[in-house]
């Protein structure tokens, strides 16, 4: 029996540790706690004055303790709830390859930020473009870079020549 | 007499080839996004905003508010052609309007929401021309306590009304206000900003609504493999019959007076109006029965409700200075780059812009009448687009006005974040509404709250003493009670995921 007791401790802590993290308003609560109690922290360090002449730290600590006595009572909603059988929501992500495709879109759009002051708009526009119907829009290559090509120019003519919208100067010059 | 030549000095402004190309140019854009899913009219009017600056002030309102109510044209034909709501305001729609669609009367569907809409948004332009002038006046005698209570009287209508738990609307309500507070405050201390210049002004309202609107709900779509499929069918005969109209114009005259009083409170009136409106329609009909089986009622009331919302959301921005919906607070963004104060002046010190506008939405509606029921075709061939070629231009035109707005990266990053935030949002049930809401009530909040108490001198009684802010804050106390004690909030939880599952 002991054997399995042993066996058993990590598990059940693990069980327990996947189920708390299956408890979205548990783990949302905790990191508003967080904030709020940064947010708390920070504003003191701003002139808080008195009701009479309020300073800029009044009215963020007033909202900061707001902020924590209701993510206090989320997260022990939450925590009360643990145990109860409605716990499982909707999975997280709908469907298989769910997560992939998000963080591909994700990555196209952070690419195409740090792109655009290395390469210049048009041609970042493009590859941005092209990532995104290539890997996401699920069309060939062809079509890709057909849509991304028409694309870039337009956009090219649309905000830079005609709307007159600076954009960074590339590094790269070609 | 009065109104009656300043609504025809309104005429000679808005009657400008100027400005009716400028009206006609809104609303197209605004039927275009409103018929395209995934791009709303906020951030449309955020990302059209910097091509009115070389513009008089009253040309870019006129053009700026075409996009407003014509998105709430273009929704419901994408509601009622593919069970898409267009725009969030026509999601309702899709339930009678896709179900008439389907039994071949796409026609009468479309072609009664058109003429709802013209009716609610001519009857709404009227409400707003007769009533604004005197709320300004009396608006002219609120002092700080009032302008606090009314702003957290909307919070709290907002918040009640968000699908998902009060607390977590409180909750993310007061995330918003962090967010607003960052930057540089009336008294000049620097707060939230670490460290980060472009910080010192506030982050910007684009880049925030291009993240938590634009952004997020492309990334929700994207998680799901591209597939969309039209429901094509024949449009014959856009004209609702005899019976159509005998049955459709009480729930278009109730839905314009829901749809304007809705209006004027803060928050996605243009939403809520349509769901009170079908639920008022509902539960009138003689035939409850048939709603969600193509009753055109279901159409006729909500699409009416919308459309007057858009003229009932300009009465707080007009008298008040307020504004009450994230499109309204990029247009009292555009006033104030225009050099325009908004307010309870306003009608008196810029009577062009106010008449103008008002005149333009008359002749915008009859427009949008003319390019939504002759043109329907060309809409038809937008929504054919595919989503799989839509979705990187909804991102890139994100990006771009994100960008544009101060042509400034740091925007950018900003609206990344905000995407994933509001992506994180959707998937631990918060609403980003009470958020956007909160952050851009912020600065005009916490001016009153402060002047407030300067003025009574520390005291805070000071709400509770003066009868109109203290029946407002009452009205606010009995919104959060009424959620405690009663079971209306589970009901119209139970009737979303019910949409949600048709």
């Amino acid at each position: 029996m002991t054997v399995t007791a042993s066996y058993e401790g990590p598990c059940v802590f693990m069980k327990q540790w996947r189920l708390a993290l299956k408890n979205r308003d548990l783990i949302s609560g905790i990191i508003l706690l967080v904030v709020g109690a940064a947010v708390f922290l920070k504003s003191l360090s701003y002139p808080i004055g008195t009701f009479r002449t309020p300073g800029a730290g009044l009215f963020p600590l007033i909202a900061s303790i707001l902020l924590l006595s209701l993510s206090a009572i989320l997260t022990l909603q939450a925590f009360l709830s643990r145990k109860g059988k409605g716990l499982a929501p909707a999975p997280f992500f709908p469907e298989k390859g769910a997560s992939r495709r998000i963080l591909l879109g994700f990555a196209g759009l952070v690419g195409y930020r740090y792109l655009l002051p290395v390469v210049g708009f048009a041609p970042s526009t493009g590859i941005f473009i092209l990532f995104l119907i290539k890997f996401l829009g699920g069309y060939g290559w062809k079509a890709s870079i057909f849509f991304s090509v028409v694309t870039a120019v337009i956009a090219y003519y649309l905000f830079q020549v005609w709307l007159k919208i600076p954009m960074p100067l590339p590094i790269l010059r070609f | 007499m009065d109104i009656f030549s300043n609504i025809l000095a309104g005429f000679s402004i808005a009657a400008t080839p100027l400005n009716l190309i400028l009206c006609l140019i809104g609303c197209f854009v605004g039927t275009l996004i409103g018929v395209l899913p995934g791009i709303g009219p906020a951030a449309t009017i955020a990302l059209l905003l910097p091509v009115t600056f070389n513009l008089p002030p009253a040309s870019a309102i006129i053009m700026l508010s075409g996009i407003f109510y014509g998105a709430m044209y273009g929704g419901s034909t994408t509601a009622i052609l593919v069970n898409i709501p267009g725009e969030a305001a026509a999601a309702i729609t899709c339930i009678d309007g896709y179900q008439m669609a389907r039994q071949g009367r796409a026609g009468p569907a479309l072609g009664i929401s058109a003429f709802g809409s013209f009716i609610a948004g001519t009857f709404g332009v009227i409400f707003l021309m007769l009533l604004a002038p005197p709320i300004a006046e009396l608006a002219l005698k609120f002092g700080p306590p009032e302008i606090f209570a009314v702003m957290v009287l909307g919070l709290t209508i907002l918040s009640y009304l968000s699908s998902g738990s009060l607390i977590k609307a409180f909750i993310i309500a007061l995330i918003g206000l962090f967010i607003g507070m960052i930057g540089i405050d009336i008294a000049g201390i620097e707060r939230f900003t670490f460290g980060i210049p472009d910080f010192f002004d506030g982050i910007g309202l684009v880049p925030v609504l291009m993240g938590l609107f634009g952004v997020a709900e492309v990334l929700l779509n994207i998680e799901r493999v591209i597939t969309r499929d039209i429901f094509v069918t024949r449009i014959e005969g856009l004209l609702p019959n005899r019976e159509d109209w005998k049955r459709s114009i009480m729930p278009i005259s109730r839905g314009t007076a829901i749809g304007f009083l809705m209006g004027v409170i803060p928050g996605p009136s243009n939403t809520i109006s349509s769901f009170v409106s079908y639920a008022v329609e509902k539960r009138l009909s003689k035939h409850p029965e048939q709603f969600g089986k193509g009753a055109i009622e279901g159409v006729a009331g909500p699409e009416s409700a919308n459309n007057a919302a858009c003229a009932g959301n300009f009465i707080p921005v007009l008298t008040l200075g307020i504004p009450t919906s994230a499109v309204m607070a990029v247009i009292v963004g555009a006033l104030i780059i225009h050099g325009v104060t908004p307010g309870p002046l306003l009608i008196k010190n810029n009577p062009d812009i106010f008449w103008g506008t008002i005149a333009s939405m008359y002749i915008g509606n009859f427009m949008l009448l003319i390019l939504n029921l002759p043109l329907i075709g060309l809409w038809i061939k937008v929504l054919k687009i595919p989503y799989g070629i839509l979705f990187p231009l909804i991102l890139f035109f994100c990006f771009v006005g994100a960008y544009a707005n101060n042509n400034s990266l740091v925007d950018v990053n900003v609206m990344i974040f905000f995407g994933l935030v509001g992506y994180l949002m959707k998937k631990t049930g918060f609403e980003p509404a009470p958020l956007v809401m909160a952050y851009i009530l912020c600065p005009f909040l916490e001016e009153a709250f402060r002047q407030s108490l300067i003025k009574s001198h520390g005291d805070f009684s000071i709400f509770f003493r003066r009868p109109i802010s203290a029946t407002i804050l009452a009205i606010a106390f009995l919104f959060v009670f009424m959620n405690i004690f009663s079971g209306i909030k589970e009901k119209r939880k139970r009737f979303l995921e019910k949409i949600d599952e048709d």
